[in-house]
């Protein structure tokens, strides 16, 4: 199994693809970081009126946590769809007959894929918190807040956001698994995190006023990106649940899409 | 168990897709250390046969073996069976190299064997270069060195001189006979019976997914019906004094006399006094016993 778990990541790092997608992550993050530290942390630290949209208030380690994690929206998106091509390039390219003709135990391959991709998952999100953690950490100590760095919340908040990346790595490959088709599996994975969300969303509000049913809004916490952001949450949202259920929801996601990707991988002819 | 190392059966092979019944009731074997062809007209259904050997495409009915087992219960494949299927089968953006290292850690083969079948296929020069410029020569040799990975005792090779030049197609017939030289079973998909009759012991014809021949290629070369090539500027006098052999007019003044041999024709014209300026035998090549055995049988699938 290790055996194939390199041979994956060898799969990965022997193309642009990789560092394309690792710029791409860099270049938001730095952007998000820009804009978390510059626009919402200076305007909450120096108590704007403006401010109070954020919803950070005076919670310290709230605002860390929230620098801390600039980038992880499309950051995980990046790490999605390279979750989706790594299973989907053995199609376009045709490398899924050396790939099974090495192993024919296919189930093997795509469990290797998926570890691969978590591994690569994580890493990208070590890079961002790279990047986001000391930068941050800089801007609230000048500005006499500290780096909070002590606080079990934003501790547990740097390690859901690794746990995200992780999640979402998964997420891409179960949708590459399912759908084979490079274009196909690229547009759904934008499609759920861009799109959906909001359209699903606004389906649900419309429904629970017209209703009256206000436990329809819950419903939201089942989507991809709002279970993202439950379990990267460490301080609660109203409403929302437990940070393990989103965590949970979301990985039921990648599992379903790569279990059901898994049997139909292992019955199908590879033409 | 049972079956020696390296022996192919098919037996009773069938692939049903929607509409097409690509192979239909194929069986042959391929005996441990010969070099068997394995021929049909394109869409005879040889890939699809090939692909079910190899654990790819589910057969719709019967099955194939190596060595009595399925290529999925091999314990490591690669040191078993090494296969070469399609050209194009290689991410455009990856070296040649980083191909079959990819392959080795997947085999658990250690990385320098990847070295070492460029060498064998002479594209050590080319190695660092991303397959995205590579000729298709150049594939098939990338392919063919993947086959040679674990150093396997079976080789199958679905059209492997496609795309090759004419140096090309001499250095493939090499390559064959030197893995036949080494006891290795070798099967190997052509369309071009000539391309193969060189290296191969024996064939396998298939047209429209069924078997239509098998055998040595020594019996089926003898089977070339002769003929002899005869060009006179007095026919007239020539044909009467063949005897009644079935003489068939060719192009310009050509004689084609079948079913007797040079000797005869000279001594014939010799005693009639016709002047000969041309008197050769001919033997109908394979290619010809291939049509005539595969025509009809091919639809368009």
């Amino acid at each position: 199994m290790t055996a194939l778990i390199r041979s994956e990541l060898r799969k990965v790092l022997t193309t642009n693809t990789w560092w394309l997608m690792l710029l791409g992550v860099v270049g938001f993050t730095v952007i998000a970081l820009l804009v978390n530290v510059l626009v919402v942390a200076s305007a909450t630290l120096n108590g704007d009126p403006q401010s109070e949209q954020f919803g950070l208030g005076n919670d310290a380690a709230g605002l860390a946590s929230y620098v801390y994690t600039s980038g992880q929206y499309f950051g995980t998106l990046f790490v999605m769809l390279l979750g989706a091509l790594i299973v989907t390039n053995e199609y376009h390219h045709q490398t899924a007959t050396p790939t099974f003709l090495a192993t024919p135990r296919r189930v093997r391959v795509i469990v290797s894929k998926l570890v691969g991709a978590v591994g690569i998952g994580v890493a990208f999100g070590l890079v961002t918190m790279l990047i986001s953690v000391p930068v941050g950490a800089l801007y609230l100590s000048a500005h006499g807040v500290g780096s909070q760095l002590d606080q079990p919340t934003v501790l547990a908040t740097l390690g859901l956001n690794l746990l995200a990346y992780a999640i979402w790595a998964v997420f891409g490959v179960g949708i590459g698994t399912l759908l084979r088709n490079q274009i196909a599996a690229l547009v759904v994975c934008l499609v759920l995190k861009l799109v959906a969300e909001q359209a699903v969303g606004l389906v649900l509000t419309l429904l629970s006023d017209k209703l009256d049913q206000h436990w329809i809004m819950n419903l939201m916490w089942a989507l991809p990106s709002q279970a993202s952001t439950v379990m990267t949450t460490a301080t609660r949202i109203p409403d929302a649940p437990v940070w393990y259920v989103g965590a949970l929801i979301l990985l039921a996601y990648g599992l379903v899409a790569g279990g059901l990707g898994s049997l139909i991988t292992r019955r199908r002819d590879i033409t | 168990m049972g079956e020696p190392d390296g022996r192919i059966v098919v037996d009773h092979l069938t692939k049903q897709f929607k509409k097409v019944r690509a192979v239909d009731d194929l069986s042959f074997t391929v005996e441990p250390g010969t070099v068997t062809g394995f021929l049909g007209p394109n869409g005879a259904g040889k890939t699809t046969t090939l692909r079910m050997l190899l654990g790819l495409v589910t057969p719709t009915g019967g099955n194939a073996t190596i060595g009595g087992r399925r290529y999925d219960e091999l314990e490591n494949p690669f040191r078993t069976v090494g296969a070469a299927l399609e050209a194009s089968a290689f991410h455009k953006g990856r070296t040649g190299r980083n191909h079959l290292r990819v392959l080795c850690a997947a085999a658990g083969l250690p990385d320098r064997r990847a070295d070492e079948v460029l060498e064998m296929v002479g594209m050590t020069a080319a190695a660092n270069r991303k397959v995205r410029g590579y000729s298709l020569g150049m594939k098939q040799r990338l392919g063919l060195a993947a086959t040679m990975l674990g150093d396997p005792h079976v080789l199958i090779l679905d059209e492997p001189a496609n795309g090759l030049d004419p140096e090309g197609i001499r250095w493939l017939r090499g390559f064959l006979r030197g893995l036949a030289d080494q006891d290795r079973t070798v099967l190997v998909s052509s369309h071009l019976l000539a391309e193969v009759a060189q290296t191969a012991d024996h064939v396998v014809i298939i047209a429209g997914g069924r078997s239509v021949r098998q055998g040595k290629v020594a019996d089926l070369t003898g089977e070339a019906e002769q003929r002899v090539r005869v060009r006179t500027p007095d026919a007239a006098t020539l044909v009467p004094a063949l005897n009644g052999a079935r003489v068939e007019p060719g192009p310009d003044g050509l004689l084609y006399v079948h079913g007797t041999d040079a000797p005869s024709v000279g001594r014939a014209a010799l005693a009639a006094g016709v002047e000969l300026h041309e008197l050769t035998t001919e033997s109908s090549d394979l290619e010809q016993i291939f049509l005539d055995l595969t025509t009809g049988r091919e639809q368009i699938r």
